[in-house]
């Protein structure tokens, strides 16, 4: 099962006010009410959306900003230099979490900052926002219409297809269902799909890719030989034979297939980047230090290579949405309703395409798809700069 | 690299003899770049036919079930006349062990022999891929040449102006291109250009070439081959220039960072002469090798696109065929298209090779 | 050097005049062929795969299909399904011998073909010979013939194995004739092979098989007012040529017919921009819709077969006939029949497992009155699923006294646009009524394999089958995919065909093997009313709806169509109304 099927619920909203009330809280006490309102609006919505998780994580991250704001102008030792005489440096374990929370906090008005600076950027954050916003709360506006309305008919139509009207905003599909729900109700199962891909595939590709890198020797030839071989198999036809053999009872699967064959591109890169790294000095001293392989890869070599990781991620999103929508729209995946791949599909073979009544229960779609991905690319520009430090100031 | 190190066992010194000098040759063509990728590629290709043999054989139904069904609906017949039609007529025998047709098949191969196909009235698989590759290689590869063309130009323009309006758009247009897959694309084209705002009339657009007009060298020919080219040719390129563009432009600027150019600048050569002779060719260096790898994917990058425009390519007979289950036909396409990437991707090596001499120097 | 000038353009001059004239003569000849073209179209494959040989399934039958071959192969006769009767086309006369041992066709004496020589009893005994070898036609692969004997030059007798038989009949008349010459000494030896006794499982005769399979004819002999080369065969349309040979050859009205080639998807536009002006594809509602919003008319035609609810009888519960029942009674089936295909669907009637439109001729009338019509009635629907004890729960939903849920997996076939909207809505409507089922869309090949090897719970496939004859309709699906007539433990949908019915032990299978047996109609209606009646009351498959072809009929191009009441609007794609019409000259260019 996907790990993450989100629908806004009503608990869930009470869990997202609960935990809202902690950054209020802090707020209040340290004279930040500003931005512990900000804190319970956005965990309320978190949780709303995601529920315990959600709310929970967003807790951590906006008590960690209003704290962070109440201490650089009070108390942290380290930037308010007034009173540095007045520092005890034998901190309680409350100061070290509070400076701890702080040093997120920042982190995280940095990285908003760096979002915010790239236009391009932001505008694909907004998007990418708007598109899981939609999904999530979408389904608590529009009901799902599923049913067959024979009863929509028009006199004299041979089909229920209706172009889109004031009743129907993007008119009717070839069961005389309501198209605008299907998009509501179709984004969510393809984009979380699409994101189990591509985090599946960045993760294997960034773990064999660096194990083959600081390994070497015979275990780098032989991964380093997988990938090749399955980056010489054209990848499309190859789906294409392996989606008729194994009936994916559910998308998990497909993600899980997607990311078997799309892991060597990013591997290879990520080898290269990691062999080009273990020559610089820090990993170097690190090694002759003896630190342990794990303690290497996480702790020196990974952060450097963060930005290339995540922007790459992006892509891989991306990729997988199109292997899945082209898998799905050549009829080779199972077409669970509602989702735009299927309306994309069962909207082409009902014949939607030559009848202008019918265009759109595939122009809406593919527009959502293209809409969505380009967020995606742009978003990636912000990433780079919120991941990689150095490119904050250009561009 | 992970180079183990080489240790010499202390042997005695003796005269070069015949079976020594041999085996000096041999070692000299085993570390040859040539042989060893020639290896591998082969090596890989083996791999790749295995596995795709076992995989389409495990594909439910087969051959003959699938003709059955497509005569009964097609043309009307019972059951029992599609049956009688079509038994025994598939040179395939759905129950010979796997191990046997293995052996066959790859026994053919070996001599160069594709196999023949099993639904279409048993053509040579290799007169099969001669016929429809043909239509993939000029669709494709005259959407790459042209969206390689756009972008470098564009690309090498947005770097040397960037920050400018121009920049900003070109940038911003790049994104979109990047961004939206191919067959959205196709879908835009098809539904609002011919469809919603009937700029064209679809029919004419679609499909390889006019019939009435004789295949040959002439004006009309050539013509009506540009002209049903012409929708997926636009897909192809309106989808992949972005990418091009965006690679051409951080390696330009890249490049345009780079201390010779500084020295270049500091000589007094000019402007022109920087730009073409030193920035140009520099920057373009990395796409080649990502063009030559490009071509290795021509062959199979278009199924979907074909798909829509019922273009007869290479990418639509593989989605036909693997609909009907011929084995064959699906392992033959399978190899040509894996042969293709392994060779370009020798090329993009040796090209990377000739092209910087820096490499060359680099790698003993 | 001015004068030799003037004399080279003088020569050229006449040299081109010349020219003209000669190059005018065929054109000249070529006059006589009617003018017009008609266009049609038909997924053919392309050269190399294409080829001229009638008795591979890649050859004339995949690249004419069934009704464009008609016209290039004539047929001994064609078949009028309203008056179940046959026209001559290549035969003058027809029927049982006296004895009733064999059946004969005697040719026209003035038929030729396209190279102008006659067409004789030789070339329909080399026709029965080669495909006697490759086994191709239904009645030695049905068993029905043992031997084709010439009488006399122009007559030809076809002896029956066992007892005469209409369906053989039908198989006879219905086959096209091929030219013995275009196959060299294949004939020949397919005669010698059948003479000298060997076995059909022999080497030789398999090897004999193989060679006529893989023999290329380099020309089609027609039989029929057109033909064509390979050379006539492009990768967007194909073209036939008139000839003058043929006995049609006076009465067509096009020089050429123009076959476009493609499936559904990449003719539609051609038919809206009138590059096409008939059809014989499939299209679904929506683009019929186009269609007819541009202008152009819509034959309606049988197309013989329609979506069926299948069940596993090794899934509980539906091996419980009144569930099945309950079934048939729940589903709206007008509502079904909409969504498959538009108007170009009709709601079964009859239930019986026959055609609606067979039911009358093939049954009679106190046995139709009989069947039970399983008319909308969610009443009785839930009164019957109550009678085995099912109740609704709380939730809604039908369960049985340990608290089980009525729940399937509906498998159905992705790329068919009419199956796979008849299964979305036959699980709408059963989840409506308090059922679970959840629909699995698979590719079709996949969905064929699930029901033969009985790996699924409910499935569509397809019912009945273009054939007037009881026992072919009956066949489809609970012979074709039940374990009866399944190969290798396959199980299909498993409902057992021997059973006791009415204290009496029968046997399915072998009732409708012969329902069609022998010459009397009234025995043949008898049998079908039984096993109709068995099939209404134990509803194996529940059958949706009858879809319909609506083949577009552009007017602009073409006159002469049928009006909307003309029988022959009643015969299927299998013996299609263009094969008598453009042969008869009804059909003509519009002007």
């Amino acid at each position: 099962m996907g790990f993450l099927i989100v629908v806004a619920t009503i608990p869930g909203l009470v869990i997202g006010l609960l935990c809202g009330l902690v950054p209020l809280g802090v707020g209040l006490r340290h004279q930040q009410l500003k931005w512990g309102i900000v804190g319970l609006v956005l965990c309320a919505l978190a949780g709303f959306s995601f529920s315990l998780i959600g709310g929970f994580i967003m807790l951590v991250f906006t008590t960690a900003v209003v704290i962070s704001y109440a201490f650089v102008d009070r108390e942290d030792p380290f930037t308010s230099r007034a009173s540095i005489e007045a520092v005890n440096f034998e901190e309680s374990q409350l100061e070290f979490l509070m400076r701890q929370m702080a040093a997120l906090g920042r982190t995280i008005r940095q990285s908003v900052r760096a979002l915010i600076r790239n236009k391009a950027g932001f505008l694909g954050f907004i998007g990418i926002l708007f598109f899981v916003g939609i999904s999530v709360f979408g389904p608590l506006f529009v009901e799902y219409d599923g049913d067959t309305h024979v009863e929509r008919l028009q006199p004299g139509a041979r089909t229920l297809f209706q172009k889109p009207s004031s009743e129907f905003i993007l008119g009717l599909d070839w069961k005389g269902r309501d198209i605008f729900s299907h998009m509501v109700h179709g984004g969510q199962n393809l984009i979380i799909t699409s994101i189990e891909a591509g985090l599946i595939a960045t993760l294997v590709a960034v773990v064999v890719g660096a194990m083959a890198a600081m390994i070497g020797g015979v275990v780098d030839q032989i991964l380093s030989a997988i990938a090749n071989f399955i980056l010489t198999i054209p990848q499309f036809p190859l789906l294409l034979v392996l989606a008729s053999i194994l009936s994916f009872s559910n998308r998990f699967y497909l993600a899980l297939l997607f990311a078997a064959l799309s892991w060597p591109a990013l591997m290879r890169a990520v080898r290269a980047q990691v062999l080009s790294l273990r020559e610089r000095d820090y990993v170097q001293a690190a090694v002759a230090l003896d630190l342990g392989l794990p303690h290497i890869i996480i702790r020196e070599v990974l952060p450097n290579l963060m930005s290339y990781i995540v922007v790459n991620m992006i892509f891989s999103i991306r990729s997988a949405m199109y292997y899945i929508v082209g898998l799905v729209f050549l009829g080779l995946v199972p077409l669970e309703e509602p989702d735009w791949g299927v309306m994309i599909y069962v909207g082409r073979q009902q014949g939607a395409i030559f009848n202008s009544d019918g265009a759109s229960m595939i122009l809406s779609p593919v527009i959502a798809i293209a809409l969505f991905q380009l967020s995606l690319i742009l978003f990636t520009r912000s990433l780079e700069e919120v991941f990689n430090p150095r490119l904050r100031s250009g561009l | 690299m992970g180079a183990i190190p080489f240790r010499r066992t202390d042997q005695p010194v003796s005269q070069p003899s015949l079976w020594s000098l041999s085996k000096k040759l041999l070692r000299s063509v085993y570390r040859s770049y040539i042989f060893r990728v020639t290896v591998q590629g082969i090596l890989t290709l083996w791999v790749v036919t295995t596995c795709t043999f076992y995989m389409i054989r495990k594909m439910p139904n087969n051959p003959i079930e699938v003709k059955i069904d497509e005569f009964q609906t097609k043309q009307n017949l019972t059951y029992e006349e599609a049956r009688s039609k079509v038994a025994g007529l598939f040179d395939y025998d759905p129950d010979a062990p796997f191990i046997e047709q293995y052996t066959d098949y790859m026994g053919n191969l070996v001599q160069g022999d594709l196999g023949r196909s099993i639904t279409t009235g048993r053509t040579p698989v290799s007169q099969q891929i001669a016929k429809y590759l043909p239509w993939t290689l000029f669709a494709v590869g005259l959407g790459l040449l042209i969206s390689f063309v756009i972008g470098m130009i564009a690309g090498a323009a947005m770097a040397y102006w960037r920050g400018t309006v121009f920049d900003n758009v070109m940038t911003a247009f790049a994104s979109i291109s990047y961004g939206i897959p191919d067959f959205v694309i196709a879908f835009m084209i098809l539904l609002i250009g011919g469809i919603q705002l009937e700029l064209f009339q679809v029919g004419d657009y679609i499909g390889s070439v006019d019939p009435e007009i004789k295949a040959g060298f002439n004006p009309e020919y050539i013509r009506s081959l540009l002209q049903h080219v012409l929708l997926p040719v636009t897909t192809y390129v309106l989808a992949s220039v972005g990418g091009w563009m965006l690679t051409m432009k951080s390696s330009t600027i890249s490049t345009l960072g780079e201390d010779y150019i500084t020295v270049a600048h500091a000589r007094g050569l000019s402007q022109r002469r920087i730009l073409f002779g030193y920035v140009g060719r520099n920057a373009m260096l990395p796409l080649m090798t990502r063009l030559a790898i490009s071509v290795g994917f021509v062959l199979s990058g278009s199924i979907i696109i074909e798909y829509i425009f019922i273009y007869p390519g290479l990418g639509k007979y593989l989605f036909e065929m693997t609909g009907k289950r011929d084995y064959t036909t699906i392992q033959g396409i399978f190899l040509v298209t894996s042969a293709a990437v392994v060779i370009s991707n020798i090329l993009a090596d040796l090209l990377y090779g000739v092209l910087d001499p820096r490499v060359r120097v680099g790698s003993k | 050097m001015k004068r030799y000038l003037l004399l080279f353009v003088a020569f050229i001059l006449v040299f081109s005049v010349v020219g003209t004239f000669s190059t005018a003569k065929p054109v000249a000849k070529a006059q006589d062929a009617p003018s017009g073209t008609f266009l049609g179209t038909w997924p053919y494959t392309l050269p190399p795969d294409h080829h001229l040989n009638g008795f591979d399934a890649s050859g004339l039958d995949t690249n004419l299909g069934v009704v464009y071959r008609q016209i290039v192969e004539l047929t001994p006769a064609y078949y009028m399904w309203a008056t179940n009767e046959y026209l001559p086309m290549l035969a003058t006369e027809w029927g049982f011998t006296e004895d009733n041992s064999a059946y004969y066709i005697k040719l026209r004496e003035d038929a030729l073909w396209s190279d102008g020589t006659p067409i004789t009893a030789d070339d329909v005994i080399a026709t029965y010979a080669l495909a006697r070898i490759t086994n191709y036609f239904s009645v030695f692969s049905g068993g029905y013939i043992s031997d084709v004997v010439k009488v006399d030059d122009y007559t030809v007798n076809f002896v029956f194995a066992g007892e005469p038989s209409l369906v053989a009949e039908r198989g006879i008349l219905k086959s096209s004739i091929s030219a013995a010459a275009s196959y060299g000494d294949l004939p020949q030896r397919a005669l010698e092979m059948i003479a000298s006794g060997a076995a059909s499982d022999s080497e030789e005769w398999a090897a004999l098989k193989t060679e006529i399979t893989e023999f290329r004819p380099t020309q089609l002999l027609a039989s029929g007012p057109y033909t064509y080369t390979l050379d006539d065969v492009s990768d967007s349309y194909m073209t036939l040529h008139w000839q003058p040979n043929s006995i049609f050859s006076g009465s067509v009205k096009f020089g050429e017919i123009r076959l476009w080639a493609g499936e559904t998807e990449a003719t539609t536009p051609l038919v809206l921009s009138g590059d096409i002006a008939h059809s014989t594809n499939v299209y679904p509602p929506s683009t019929q819709q186009a269609f007819a919003d541009a202008g152009i008319r819509l034959l309606i035609m049988p197309r013989m077969y329609g979506p069926a609810l299948l069940f596993n009888h090794d899934v509980h519960p539906f091996e419980v006939k009144e569930v099945r029942q309950a079934i048939a009674y729940l589903i709206d089936r007008s509502e079904n029949a909409f969504l498959t295909n538009g108007l170009g669907a009709t709601a079964t009637v009859y239930m019986a497992g026959l055609l609606d439109s067979s039911v009358p001729v093939l049954m009679n009338q106190e046995d139709i009155d009989k069947l039970n019509r399983y008319e909308l009635n969610r009443d009785k629907a839930a009164e019957l699923l109550e009678s085995v004890g099912f109740a609704k729960n709380s939730d809604g939903k039908w369960a049985d006294a340990d608290g089980n849920v009525i729940a399937a997996e509906y498998k159905f076939p992705a790329e068919f646009a009419d199956f796979s909207a008849a299964a979305q809505n036959a699980i709408d409507q059963m989840n409506e009524f308090g059922f679970d089922i959840t629909p699995v869309a698979t590719p079709w090949q996949q969905t064929a394999q699930d029901i033969r090897d009985g790996n699924f719970e409910l499935s569509v496939w397809s019912w009945a089958s273009g054939s007037p004859f009881a026992s072919r309709q009956f066949f489809g699906p609970i012979q074709r995919f039940n374990y009866v007539g399944l190969t290798d433990g396959q199980k299909g949908m498993n409902f057992p065909m021997e059973f006791e019915y009415n204290g009496e032990t029968i046997n399915l299978d072998q009732m409708i093997k012969d329902a069609s047996n022998g010459l009397d109609i009234e025995v043949q209606k008898q049998r079908a009313g039984e096993i109709a009646l068995i099939i209404n009351d134990l509803m194996p498959f529940v059958p949706l709806n009858v879809i319909l072809s609506t083949e577009p009929w552009n007017e602009d191009l073409l006159s002469g169509g049928p009006a909307d009441d003309d029988p022959i609007l009643q015969n299927p794609s299998a013996d299609h109304f263009i094969v008598l019409y453009l042969l008869n000259g009804t059909i003509s260019p519009a002007n």
